[in-house]
């Protein structure tokens, strides 16, 4: 026989032909054959054949050990050890040893070891099963009433395991026999072996859960009940647990009034919480705490020492038997030990439990929230936080109703060490109701220094006091009114909006109206402006409460500065596709550049701005996310935001207001940038809806009203602007604002245009969402060159650039060319003949060597390389003269790209 | 068997504690105090009731002077010679309290002394010191085992135990804990005898949470108004409960009022409870690890010439009670303004001008030599650290001995208490006054020699499965008790075939005086009327002077001679006398029939 990897050498000299460590099974066997034979059996090397002759002698061996105890418990030690790794043995070990169990008691006890190690070592099921299954009824029994402590132990051990796995086990013991043996071994004279049977009820009881049979939970309660007085702390803390379990089970009972049953149990488990010992009080309160339809009066017991009502004085306290009941008396003042126990731990329990009980009666919530309130002044951490949770449950329960006596205690913790304290003490704040306006003005004022100590705090403090103001509106409107007096006779430079109390105040005056989202008539609407300084405060304290756009909307609105939300987001809902919700955003934020429009007219050029710019950060961050469709209009869009942009700084930036002459000092720069964005946008896009279209040409006429206004009239510009008009004329019936103009042209063929009156009629149109629309654009690339692989150059001569140009949405009478310059001199054109593409519209490449002709004498350059397309309209025809460039003014339609250029003398 | 208490002291009142028990035949003195409020020969225990030397050894339970005060005059002056057992923070503690006492009595006073300084000393060196939970054998059937009792520190509970008798001596304790020391801590014992202090027999006291939140109220109004505060108190135990209380608010609420000790003493005793930090509660030994809760933050040392100083502050003076010393001093200069406050913690003994200020609003007090307007405010605080009316229950219910003793208390509410103990957990309960004796009845275990056939039998009937054996119990003069198989006991006896049935029970009633005159006859006829009563269907025989019923015989004899067997021996000689007898098969009857004619008795 092989052995794969000889891990343990010791074991081979004692082989026998069979490889078997042991002596033939008549030979005596000896400690060292044994400790060889374990050696072997968990070696991982040890090949199958073996391990099983081994066992198999060990079994045949069996018998001959029954007078040598010693020999024989390690013997079944070994076969139990070697389950683990074979589970496949356990079947005959395990049928073997059983059979040894009616022999010596000593022997039973070595055997039951053995097969509760088996039970417990096997990882499957298999072995647990197989012990499971050779255990019958009349042999549990008379185990379990063996005189010899450890058989008893044992058996008792091997069943406690066995229920917790009751669920898996072949069931060969029925529950009643488990229950009756359990229930046996409560009398036993060992407090170990009597906490262990009560343990191994528990289980049974919970591992049958809800299917159990009433009337084991019974009998178990009653015995629980019994063992409640027994000497032993162990044994009287497991019962108290057991009697709990039962409580709980016994509340499910159908068809039974079980109120009286609770009332018992309760006082039974009352009667356990003035223990002696810590053990047994903590298992008490943790049992009360499961107890459900205990009546009010037993429950209001628990909290008085002094016996009430008259009718259950004078009886009997003590007997606990399952006859006479313990009179309601027991339970007295049973919460009231718990809370000023010594303990910290019986403590906490105590008080979860009261907790517990505080939600199921409104009438005992009452009362215990005194108790609990006490232990605001408890000296540990744990015990505090464990009453503020309780205090919280009942606050969100709606059963916590504060005294005034209370809250000199309460509000003392916003000042305690711990943090924890100090953050449940405010949650709970956040949901309670305060009876009266003093108590409410202390709590805002310790909320305040609690601001003042504690500042990092202020996201916490600042909700509770938003809370607190919502939870109480006619306190917080008084509170707003005396503020905003306060506010009045304070001069303006006295008035310091960041001191803590003011912003505290402040967030408690909002609050109500904010969550109202209304406001009274004599709400202090002063309040609201002073707010809006405080808005990113108030609204990362609110986050997930209070939206910040709205509570800026509602601040706002209701301070007289009107303005709509920023944050488009928001308002989306995010629920549908990508597409859908992209197009939305794009709606908003077309929707919220109309708004900027308005505040421009308003000559309100900041916010207008604020709002262009938030526009056009959103659109540069959906622009990243963006299918080809919606790019177009973002791309058109942003580059409208633009056009706005630049009319809103010329608008409002110039003192057009005062006067009506147009004396602009720099504004011709501005004005430059305007037409060639106008220009830009007429030319990057095709398919255009009649309407936008208007309105692009509307804006250039607006534009020219602001240029001619600067430059005076000249004939040039007001041939565009009549060529604009009439091509406006075809297309669509004209505004105001463009017969307007119109007129002004036709009365004075010079001078000044009333641009105010203008600027008055001008209307934005909602820009609906350009789906026919496509950009006119392109891309162009230079193979293999960047700034570290620049391409090769003669000074002085030209240079051939191998362009890969892609062109979108190009017609074939478009006049494309290819801009190149260098430095800041004069560019190069060369233009682009769309036939020598290839494609369609939509997508024309093409691949083509261009040349440079001016190339500097330097070592290297650079040179700007760009598409443009020329601006060739009726309404654009300004002929420059210029040699073998665009006839008209040109608008780029791809991104200005670099070439660079080495000299060949560089390498 | 039975145990024997004799009330030396503190029966019937409060003051010098002293107990002597006599059980299993051994003498026990629980504590040796004496009384307060006496300076005569009433302020010791009498010590001639006993002999010092039949005292097997002294149990001191904690070092307040109405527990230990007689010690060091019974040891010295009486001559008691035995072991004394106190626990390690008493014996550290006592002889301060002892000198103080002793320092004001005989120097400041002038009263004749007792004992001496070295008295004191000289008693202390006997002391062996014992731990909680710790077993002490004090003899070969003698053992002692002392419990934490809360109350002050070092306070202990003791459980003594002679041969099969046991019992629980409590001195004073606290079942609920308080901010320096823990509860009351025991096991559940079997016991004979509990001798529980009861000094708040009638008292249930709310949560302490309470108490304290209203004395803190009154100390913070009384110094925002710029008053003084006046706390007399024993220089242990109140004092440092009260000094962390005030620490801890001091701390919290930001406030800077000084706190004095006025005494060396209190200063010397929280050098003493720093080190005693084991014997005090879970909080002070769990915060112990960071900071020592006895280095007060806020507390300095008083100074006599800050008496008239202007501003609050506090002061704790001793001794408690107002009984003298240093804190009548202080008290006679601050009662006359209406802006201080006297806080007076826990019990003041009749006598004291304590007592007097809590007894009604007084507003004059007659010293000595002056008279003085008390014009302040007075707090009570129930600031005790003796166990409520609901502690003592509590412990009397969770120990369930067989007999109670009350002591330590007043008479009115230890009969109350006695009357609930005996009521709503049927347990008898006594209160003796001093100098009597309280006998306890116990359960004398008995040796039962059990024969082998009864032994194979009971064994074979375990094995089916049944706990009960059959037999016959033999008591006889001058040997063993014997349980006896039915088979032995025919043996024994000498019958043949059904044993149990030749065996005949008798009773002899006797009948009150009145009866005489009565004549046999009427009485028979009586008699049979009213069995007919409760027995029916039966024929009865009657005779002349009998009535027989099967194996039952009721036989009326007026004179004492025929039926000696089985009288009561107290039966008055003159009276008229039933001698009933039965065989076992009639038992059940004869029974009835007994209780029918003892219903006569008490009818005719």
């Amino acid at each position: 026989m092989e052995r794969e990897g000889s891990l343990v050498p010791a074991v081979t000299p004692t082989c026998n032909p069979s490889n078997n460590p042991l002596p033939h099974p008549h030979c005596p066997l000896h400690l060292s054959s044994l400790s060889t034979a374990l050696s072997v059996v968990l070696n991982p090397s040890t090949s199958i054949v073996t391990v099983h002759s081994t066992v198999e002698s060990l079994l045949l061996s069996l018998p001959r050990l029954s007078t040598n105890p010693l020999s024989l418990s390690l013997a079944l030690s070994v076969l139990s050890q070697s389950v683990s790794p074979h589970p496949s043995l356990s079947q005959s070990i395990v049928s073997t040893i059983r059979s040894l169990i009616n022999g010596h008691d000593r022997n039973s006890s070595a055997v039951l070891s053995a097969l509760l190690s088996i039970a417990r070592s096997s990882l499957n099921k298999d072995g647990f099963s197989t012990v499971d299954s050779v255990l019958d009824e009349n042999l549990v029994l008379s185990l379990a009433s063996s005189r010899v402590y450890r058989v008893r132990s044992r058996i008792l051990n091997l069943l406690v395991f066995i229920v917790g796995r009751w669920k898996c086990s072949s069931n060969n013991l029925t529950d009643e026999v488990m229950v009756r043996v359990l229930l046996g071994f409560i009398g036993d004279i060992y407090p170990v072996l009597r906490r262990e049977a009560i343990d191994g009820l528990f289980e049974f009881l919970t591992v049958a859960g809800a299917g159990v049979d009433f009337c084991v939970a019974e009998c178990c309660l009653d015995h629980a009940v019994g063992l409640m007085r027994d000497d032993d702390e162990l044994v009287r803390s497991a019962a108290v647990r057991m009697v709990g379990l039962c409580g709980k089970i016994l509340v499910e009972e159908k068809g039974v009034d079980k109120s009286e049953k609770m009332d018992t149990i309760f006082t039974q488990i009352c009667c356990m919480a003035r223990d002696m010992s810590v053990k047994v009080r903590i298992e008490a309160f943790e049992a009360l705490g499961k107890l459900k339809l205990v009546s009010d009066s037993v429950l209001m017991q628990s909290l008085s020492k002094k016996i009430l009502g008259a009718k259950n004085g004078g009886k009997s306290l003590v007997k606990l038997d399952k006859e006479s009941k313990p009179s309601y008396a027991c339970a007295a003042g049973a919460y009231v030990h718990g809370i000023e126990d010594e303990f910290y731990e019986v403590r906490k329990v105590a008080c979860r439990s009261l907790g517990i009980h505080a939600l199921l009666s409104i009438k005992f919530a009452d009362d215990a929230i005194n108790l609990l309130m006490d232990l605001m002044n408890d000296d540990v951490e744990g015990v505090r936080v464990e009453a503020l949770d309780s205090l919280f449950h009942m606050a969100a329960h709606e059963c916590l109703n504060v005294h005034e006596k209370h809250m000199h205690m309460f509000l003392g913790l916003l000042t305690d060490m711990s943090a924890l304290v100090r953050h449940k003490a405010r949650k709970t704040l956040r949901l309670m109701k305060l009876p009266k306006r003093g108590i409410f003005k202390s709590t805002v004022n310790e909320l305040i220094a609690n601001l003042e100590r504690h500042p990092e705090e202020e996201e916490d403090i600042f909700f509770a006091l938003f809370s607190l103001g919502k939870n109480h509106q006619r306190f917080s409107l008084s509170l707003a009114k005396d503020l905003a007096k306060q506010i009045e006779q304070t001069s303006k430079v006295d008035l310091a909006l960041d001191k803590p109390s003011m912003a505290a105040t402040l967030v408690v005056c909002i609050a109500s109206p904010l969550s109202e989202n209304e406001i009274t008539p004599d709400t202090p609407v002063v309040l609201f402006s002073y707010a809006v300084a405080l808005l990113g405060r108030i609204s990362r304290a609110l986050q997930g409460t209070v939206d910040r756009d709205f509570l800026l909307t509602f601040l706002l609105y209701h301070t007289n500065i009107k303005w709509k939300s920023q944050d488009l987001m928001a308002e989306v809902d995010s629920n549908g596709t990508n597409e859908e919700v992209m197009l939305s955003i794009i709606k908003l934020i077309s929707k919220s550049i109309g708004n900027a429009w308005s505040l421009i007219k308003r000559s309100n050029g900041n916010d207008a701005e604020r709002i262009l710019r938030s526009c056009s950060k959103e659109l540069e961050i959906i622009s990243f996310d963006t299918s080809q469709s919606a790019s177009t209009t973002v791309d058109f869009l942003s580059k409208y935001i633009q056009i706005v942009q630049l009319i809103s700084e010329i608008w409002c930036k110039s003192d057009l207001r005062s006067s009506t002459t147009f004396q602009i000092r720099n504004h011709h720069v501005l004005l430059e940038k305007l037409d060639s964005s106008l220009r830009s946008i007429l030319y990057s896009f095709t398919g255009w809806t009649k309407e936008v279209e208007c309105h692009i040409l509307e804006l250039n006429l607006l534009s020219d009203a602001f240029t001619l206004s600067l430059a005076g009239t000249n004939s040039c510009n007001l041939k565009n602007l009549c060529a604009k008009i009439s091509h406006l004329e075809a297309i669509s019936c004209l505004s105001d604002f463009t017969k307007e103009v119109k007129r002004s042209i036709d009365k004075r063929s010079s001078g000044i245009v009333d641009l105010h009156g203008l600027f008055e009629l001008f209307e934005f149109q909602e820009l609906d969402v350009l789906k026919e629309m496509k950009s006119i654009k392109a891309e162009l690339k230079v193979a293999g060159n960047d700034s570290e692989n620049p391409l090769a150059f003669i000074p002085g001569l030209p240079i051939g650039i191998r362009f890969c140009i892609t062109l979108h949405n190009t017609s074939s009478t478009d006049r494309l060319w290819l801009r190149m310059s260098v430095g800041g001199g004069p560019p190069q054109y060369m233009s682009l003949d769309v036939c020598n593409f290839e494609g369609s519209e939509k997508m024309r490449k093409c691949t083509s060597v261009i040349p440079f002709y001016e190339s500097p004498n330097v070592f290297s350059f650079e040179i700007r390389v760009c598409v443009v397309i020329e601006c060739s309209s009726e309404y654009y025809e300004i002929f420059k003269e210029r040699e073998g460039g665009p006839k008209c003014d040109v608008t780029e339609l791809s991104i200005e790209s670099f070439v660079y250029f080495s000299s060949v003398k560089n390498r | 068997m039975a145990i024997e208490c004799l009330i030396l002291g503190a029966g019937q009142e409060v003051g010098k504690s002293c107990v002597v028990v006599k059980i299993g035949g051994k003498q026990i003195m629980f504590d040796c105090g004496m009384h307060m409020g006496y300076s005569d020969h009433r302020a010791f225990p009498d010590f001639s009731l006993i002999s010092p030397s039949d005292i097997s050894c002294v149990v001191i339970t904690h070092f307040h002077l109405d527990h230990i005060g007689a010690l060091p005059y019974f040891t010295e002056v009486c001559g008691y010679n035995g072991p004394i057992y106190m626990t390690y923070p008493t014996k550290a503690l006592a002889p301060l309290m002892l000198k103080d006492y002793h320092k004001i009595m005989v120097d400041r006073r002038g009263l004749e002394e007792q004992y001496t300084c070295d008295d004191i000393l000289q008693c202390m060196n006997k002391v062996i010191p014992i731990d909680i939970k710790q077993t002490i054998q004090v003899d070969k059937d003698l053992q002692i085992r002392a419990y934490y009792a809360g109350h002050v520190i070092g306070a202990a509970m003791i459980y003594a135990q002679a041969g099969e008798e046991t019992m629980v001596y409590t001195g004073d304790y606290n079942m609920t804990p308080d901010r320096h020391l823990g509860a009351a801590q025991i096991d559940r014992l079997q016991l004979d005898l509990l001798l529980t202090e009861s000094t708040y027999a009638t008292t249930i006291r709310d949560s302490k949470y309470s108490r304290e939140r209203e004395f803190l109220k009154a100390v913070h109004t009384c110094i925002a108004a710029g008053g003084k505060v006046l706390i007399p108190t024993f220089a242990l135990g109140r004092a440092q409960e009260l000094c962390i209380l005030l620490d801890d608010y001091w701390e919290r609420m930001n406030i800077t009022v000084p706190i004095y000790f006025s005494a060396g003493l209190t200063l010397q005793a929280n050098m003493y409870y720093k080190m005693l930090i084991g014997w005090t509660s879970q909080k002070i030994k769990e915060s112990y690890t960071v900071r020592n809760p006895f280095d007060f933050k806020h507390v300095c040392p008083f100074e006599r010439s800050m008496i008239n100083a202007p501003g609050p502050c506090i002061l704790f003076a001793t001794p408690g009670m107002l009984g003298g010393g240093f804190s009548l001093e202080v008290f006679k200069q601050w009662a006359p303004s209406d802006k201080n406050l006297i806080a007076l913690p826990g019990y003041c003994i009749a006598g004291t001008v304590g007592h007097k200020l809590m007894s009604g609003k007084s507003t004059r007090v007659d010293l000595d030599d002056t008279q003085i307007d008390v014009k302040c405010q007075i707090h009570q605080l129930a600031f005790s650290p003796h166990t409520d009316s609901k502690g003592i229950m509590d412990l009397v219910e969770f120990l369930s001995p067989k007999h109670v003793i009350l002591v330590h208390g007043e008479k009115p509410k230890m009969a109350s208490l006695k009357q609930r103990i005996e009521s709503e957990l049927g347990i008898p309960c006594q209160y003796p006054a001093n100098h009597e004796t309280a006998l306890i009845p116990t359960k004398k275990d008995i040796k039962i020699i059990a024969s082998k056939t009864f032994i194979k039998n009971c064994i074979s009937e375990i094995n089916g499965d049944k706990r009960i054996a059959e037999g016959i119990l033999i008591m006889e003069k001058g040997q063993n008790a014997k349980f006896v198989s039915e088979e032995e006991f025919r043996e024994t006896v000498g019958v043949e075939g059904n044993a149990v049935n030749t065996v005949t029970f008798t009773q002899c009633l006797s009948l009150p005086n009145n009866t005489v005159s009565i004549e046999t006859k009427d009485m028979i006829l009586a008699l049979e009327k009213e069995l007919k009563k409760s027995i029916k269907f039966r024929k009865f025989e009657v005779s002349e002077d009998c009535i027989k019923l099967e194996s039952i015989t009721i036989r009326i004899c007026s004179n004492n001679i025929s039926c000696n067997f089985g009288k009561d021996e107290d039966a008055e000689e003159m009276a008229m006398h039933l001698f009933c007898s039965w065989s076992i098969r009639d038992d059940e009857m004869a029974r009835i029939c007994l209780s029918v004619v003892k219903n006569m008795e008490s009818t005719v």
